[in-house]
């Protein structure tokens, strides 16, 4: 569906909201022209990953856990202490809100720039982390994400390439 | 006959719609009310991992997600046989009550204010919440819409995001709280608390002060004697998060007084063919229809209900303005005897905003929520867990069924307007009944007096769709039934 402009998120944060009325503002009292039809407002063009502060060292993982099942380290990116996270397929713009709060993203922010599918995309960044080369090995690390398809989707079904929905 | 549709009718979270059905001679033939909207939450949470369901089910509504949040993480911890540490459960209580705090202000100045603040015949352009503001001031006004950023920031602080709170687990909490951030919070308490105080007189000087809606308040129009529901604590005194589910008599008798995981026994869900929402009743006393009285198992869920059920407040102010609540409206300061008057749901309303005030403020004194011991992993599983809060507008229940994995093959949600299906249609064919006469002309203030029934119950239909009062639609129509002619038509900015 075509739309004027988008403010993505679910629900878009307040600061975003508030920045996207003082936008606003902006062109109607200084004249500005208005960005054009599609744009994408109160959001930045990064990841959620790039705004998260949590450390990475590239570490992989045997086997993905769910999030209640251990105490999280709170400093250590999620993805490597095996949680599933949708921080590498999710457009920043909430300032990385749930991992700092101990949980993974889940993706309400949408895909970001350049991504056309939010889910093919979780697909890839998974295949990086899954620490193996071994086919069997790595059907069973792939077999401990818990419901791929309602997690990698949780947002973005309806916007997504399955069942050529969009292409 | 004639027949009048009220739809959409306004400052409600989602859809619902007024049907009335006039007779030649004036009077009021039958009336009915539908949600003609059906989402399918329950149906999609099937196969999720069940801990995702407390980040699931706050989409269902933007105006309530703490209470689904809430809900749902009582019902996993119940899933996974887990209790969590007591840290853990002070933090969900605080948040909750800072969420109460909010969310009932948000009711009391936008939704319903404007039906008292502005009056029930205002022109609609000026009953709404920028008409509240016109009438009790811009000072005011800036007073409401910080105490709703208090709510908010505290839902932030321990919830990790506003509006959709994330960070319950099972067996606990996944965000510590600093230091720095309890004393935020105790801060916020303290202004939450004088907030408080201000609407208690705001409801003085405005309501109380004013005999013609203190009457229309008292009337019979306005006036059921069902059943009421809610939870109470150890003491029977009103909480938002923990304890067992009582019940009580139109008479003030208890009725029931269960926990949570033996609802099943008590409620069952009666379906009508006109609309998507069931109408929950009391098992053990029968479906009678749409009547009221002990020997029908309509009840009702809501403000007004929690205080019929209980036997006080658990905090000072709140538990003087319970006295004076009932001091005013039965004679009898002790709340034994029942109020049935519809409209005292918004005075109800206050006293629990009073007392979520004052609780955010006690909790957030306690120094155990800045533990860090706030999440026990679970061992085991269950299989099967219900959680039972209590929603701003009523009893909440989330009930789900797993696979051995703690994957979800069944969810049942009854939420808070859902127990007032029954008593919402009541209410409003019982207004519709003293309003609509023969020769009456049917004006814009006799639609909104009916509107005003079911509005006293904050009813939530899902989504918040819901606009500023007098800028959504609304039609009436007037058929003759004999020749289908339209006779007279009231419309709002259509």
């Amino acid at each position: 569906m075509e739309v004027d402009y988008l403010i993505p998120g679910c629900p878009p944060q307040s600061d975003q909201i508030a920045e996207v009325v003082g936008a606003v503002i902006d062109i109607l009292s200084t004249g500005k022209p208005l960005p054009p039809q599609g744009t994408i407002l109160g959001a930045t063009e990064k990841t959620c990953c790039d705004e998260c502060t949590r450390k990475r060292e590239i570490k992989k993982i045997t086997k993905f856990i769910r999030p209640f099942e251990i105490v999280t380290d709170p400093e250590v990116c999620l993805m490597e202490q095996g949680i599933v996270c949708c921080g590498p397929a999710t457009r920043s713009g909430c300032s990385a809100k749930c991992v700092s709060a101990g949980v993974p993203c889940r993706g309400c922010y949408g895909r970001p720039v350049n991504v056309r599918d939010q889910g093919a995309k979780m697909v890839s960044a998974i295949a990086s982390v899954i620490d193996s080369t071994n086919p069997e090995e790595i059907e069973r690390i792939i077999a401990t994400i818990p419901d791929p398809a309602g997690t990698f989707y949780r947002f973005s079904l309806a916007d997504s390439m399955l069942r050529r929905a969009q292409v | 006959m004639k027949t009048i549709v009220i739809d959409p009718i306004t400052r409600l979270e989602g859809h619902g719609k007024i049907h009335l059905f006039v007779n030649d001679d004036g009077g009021l033939a039958n009336c009915y009310f539908q949600v003609p909207e059906l989402r399918g939450f329950e149906r999609f949470c099937q196969g999720r991992p069940v801990e995702e369901l407390c980040r699931i089910t706050t989409r269902i509504c933007g105006v309530c997600p703490d209470a689904h949040h809430m809900a749902s993480a009582k019902a996993t911890d119940a899933v996974y046989g887990v209790t969590p540490p007591p840290a853990a459960i002070k933090l969900r209580n605080l948040e909750y009550n800072a969420f109460f705090a909010g969310d009932h202000t948000t009711h009391f100045y936008a939704l319903a204010g404007p039906d008292f603040v502005c009056g029930p015949d205002a022109p609609p352009a000026e009953r709404n919440i920028l008409g509240v503001i016109a009438k009790v001031g811009l000072e005011a006004g800036k007073k409401v819409i910080a105490q709703r950023a208090r709510g908010q920031r505290v839902i932030e602080i321990i919830g990790g995001k506003k509006v959709h709170p994330v960070t319950t687990l099972p067996g606990g909490m996944s965000k510590r709280i600093s230091k720095e951030e309890q004393a935020e919070m105790i801060k916020i308490g303290e202004e939450m608390v004088e907030f408080a105080k201000f609407t208690i007189k705001v409801f003085d000087d405005i309501v109380l002060a004013n005999k013609g809606y203190v009457d229309l308040i008292l009337s019979d129009m306005f006036t059921h004697r069902t059943y009421n529901m809610g939870l109470v604590d150890e003491n029977n005194k009103v909480n938002f998060y923990h304890g067992m589910v009582r019940v009580v008599g139109p008479d003030g008798k208890e009725h029931a007084k269960y926990q949570p995981k033996d609802y099943l026994n008590f409620v069952a869900e009666h379906v009508e063919p006109y609309s998507y929402l069931k109408y929950p009743y009391l098992k053990q006393i029968g479906w009678k229809g749409f009547v009221d009285g002990v020997d029908s198992g309509v009840y009702k869920a809501s403000p007004l209900s929690r205080l019929n059920v209980s036997e006080g407040m658990a905090t000072p102010l709140a538990q003087a303005e319970y006295e004076r609540f009932y001091e005013t409206l039965t004679g009898d300061r002790s709340g034994k005897q029942p109020v049935h008057a519809t409209l005292a749901t918004h005075w109800a309303r206050i006293v629990e905003l009073v007392y979520a005030c004052e609780a955010t403020l006690e909790q957030a004194k306690d120094d155990e929520i800045t533990s860090d011991k706030i999440h026990i992993p679970p061992q085991g599983i269950v299989g099967e867990g219900i959680g039972i809060v209590e929603a701003p507008r009523g009893t909440l229940t989330h009930h789900y069924k797993t696979d051995k994995n703690g994957f979800v093959t069944e969810a049942n949600l009854i939420v808070g307007t859902t127990n007032n299906n029954a008593p919402i249609t009541m209410s409003i064919k019982k207004a519709a009944e003293g309003l609509i006469k023969k020769g009456v002309e049917i004006t814009d203030g006799i639609l909104n007096r009916i509107e005003m029934a079911f509005r006293a119950y904050d009813p939530c239909f899902g989504c918040a769709t819901h606009s500023l009062a007098g800028e959504m639609p609304l039609e009436v129509i007037i058929h003759s039934a004999e020749t289908g002619e339209i006779l007279q038509k009231v419309r709002r900015n259509c």
